[in-house]
């Protein structure tokens, strides 16, 4: 009995919205400005990384002293900011990243990266983890490492989210360049849609879509901010969409 | 036990097992995600989803709105306790003697302690699930995943994991109570399931910008890497990048024709 397949197969794909859990553990750390000093050596471990920047996000959702705005500009921000967006486009259209123009491919890393961004926010938003927990990592080719997370959500099964991180050109940091969630790859994921979607259609088409889909998710957003009421007493910043 | 659907299904087993094993042959190389039915598999793949729209999720929501969420916890343990005897036949056929031992533990301490399984102490106390299901069983033994495949009503499968999902129905057939009991188990447990993912399906689908193939991918993935839990190392194991001939994960190499 139970919930055979079909539940399960959903599942994946539930978890893969989950990955907003992810993308927004993927974010970042604190402002440890790398030092320009050391050249080789990589002073903080990938484990490392992946514990500050999940210590980060954590700490700007469980903040609700803040406006959901100002919760969503923090988190996009540090988002923005760890996910290495190029690798990852690069990555997702694969083959198809040379049928892109130099401008094309422009536009598409900054509007992937929007949509990974945005996206993913209110997945991570909405869930009320207890915590987050790095308990494996892995050495993979190109000085990758997979880090492994497990988030613990009360009431309901954990969460399996592996982190890859690469270390960046100098060697001082790392970028994740993708998310596994119980096993589901996003770069695979989205390597598999954008195929699909270019095998029928133009670049400039994936473009547009990518566009309207983020144009019509930060619409939502922006609404429901705005009919929330003012958020901890004398913040000014209460409600306002931007 | 148990009734008619049961015999019919009983005798129509060979045939399936045959279909599936027929279907099941080895994927082309470099097929990350074959698909040669894919318009069929569109077509019922949207079906599925109407079914959803105006059947599942409405009544899910009814289901949310006169449960409370520690209820419908309690109705998945209870739905996921009575999967032991497909666990524990198959984590025997796979050899996973120490699963199967552990499995058993906790349909034990589950279903006394826990009240007929609506709790789950057992998990607490250092007993973690141990799943197993026949359509593992099949890859352990061998046989391949074959084309993708939407299932109406049920969704995304591949010929070996219909395969197997039959032979789990018949494993619970057999040993339920009776047929309506079964059915009504079954029916209750998917409504409730989606009832506790209203919000991520709703998602999945926004954040999609080709539902089908982000569900097909998933899907694959998600099972491929159930799978591969059991299996030796091989080429198509995707938990394992570095095994891989090629790199997925060199930049070079991917935006290269």
């Amino acid at each position: 009995m139970s919930i055979p397949r079909s539940a399960r197969s959903v599942r994946s794909l539930t978890l893969l919205a989950a990955s907003g859990l992810v993308a927004l553990s993927t974010s970042a750390p604190a402002q440890t400005t790398p030092p320009a000093s050391a050249p080789a050596a990589t002073p903080k471990t990938a484990r490392e990384f992946v514990t500050t920047t999940i210590d980060t996000v954590t700490k700007v959702l469980k903040d609700h002293t803040i406006s959901s705005h100002d919760r969503r500009m923090k988190i996009q921000e540090v988002v923005d900011r760890w996910l290495d967006a190029e690798t990852i486009s690069k990555l997702a259209l694969a083959k198809n990243w040379k049928a892109f123009d130099e401008a094309q491919q422009k536009d598409f890393v900054l509007q992937f990266r929007r949509h990974l961004v945005l996206t993913y926010y209110r997945n991570v938003d909405r869930y009320s983890f207890d915590r987050i927990d790095v308990y494996d990592e892995r050495a993979e080719t190109k000085g990758d490492f997979t880090v492994r997370t497990k988030v613990i959500v009360p009431s309901n099964d954990d969460v399996l989210i592996d982190l890859r991180v690469r270390p960046t050109a100098d060697g001082t940091d790392w970028r994740v360049i993708d998310i596994f969630i119980e096993g589901v790859s996003l770069v695979q994921n989205f390597r598999s849609q954008f195929q699909e979607v270019l095998s029928n259609g133009k670049p400039d088409q994936l473009l547009q879509s990518l566009r309207e889909k983020n144009e019509a998710t930060e619409r939502k957003y922006v609404e429901a901010e705005n009919q929330e009421a003012p958020v901890g007493g004398g913040d000014s910043t209460g409600g306002g969409g931007g | 036990m148990t009734g008619v659907p049961s015999c019919a299904l009983r005798r129509a087993l060979p045939v399936l097992l045959l279909v599936g094993a027929l279907a099941a042959c080895a994927a082309p190389p470099g097929e990350r995600e074959w698909d040669p039915w894919e318009g069929f598999n569109r077509k019922i793949f949207w079906f599925n989803e109407r079914v959803d729209d105006y059947v599942l999720e409405p009544t899910a929501r009814g289901w949310v709105a006169i449960t409370s969420q520690g209820f419908r916890e309690g109705v998945q343990n209870f739905a996921d306790n009575l999967r032991f005897p497909i666990q524990l036949v198959n984590n025997l056929l796979q050899w996973r003697l120490g699963d199967a031992w552990r499995c058993t533990e906790r349909f034990v301490v589950n279903t006394t302690i826990g009240l007929l399984g609506i709790y789950d102490p057992a998990s607490v106390w250092g007993l973690p699930p141990a799943p197993a299901d026949f359509g593992q069983t099949l890859a352990v033994w061998g046989l391949e995943e074959g084309p993708y495949l939407v299932i109406p009503f049920l969704g995304p499968s591949d010929p070996r994991d219909a395969t197997g999902l039959l032979a789990d129905f018949l494993i619970e057939s057999e040993v339920l109570p009776g047929s309506y009991f079964f059915l009504g188990t079954y029916v209750v447990a998917t409504v409730n399931w989606r009832g506790q993912n209203l919000d991520n399906i709703r998602e999945a689908r926004e954040a999609a910008i080709d539902y089908y193939t982000a569900v097909r991918s998933a899907w694959l993935d998600h099972r491929r890497r159930a799978i591969g839990v059991m299996l030796p190392p091989d080429e198509n194991k995707p938990d394992t990048p570095s095994d891989q001939p090629e790199d997925p994960y060199d930049v070079d190499s991917a935006i290269s024709p």
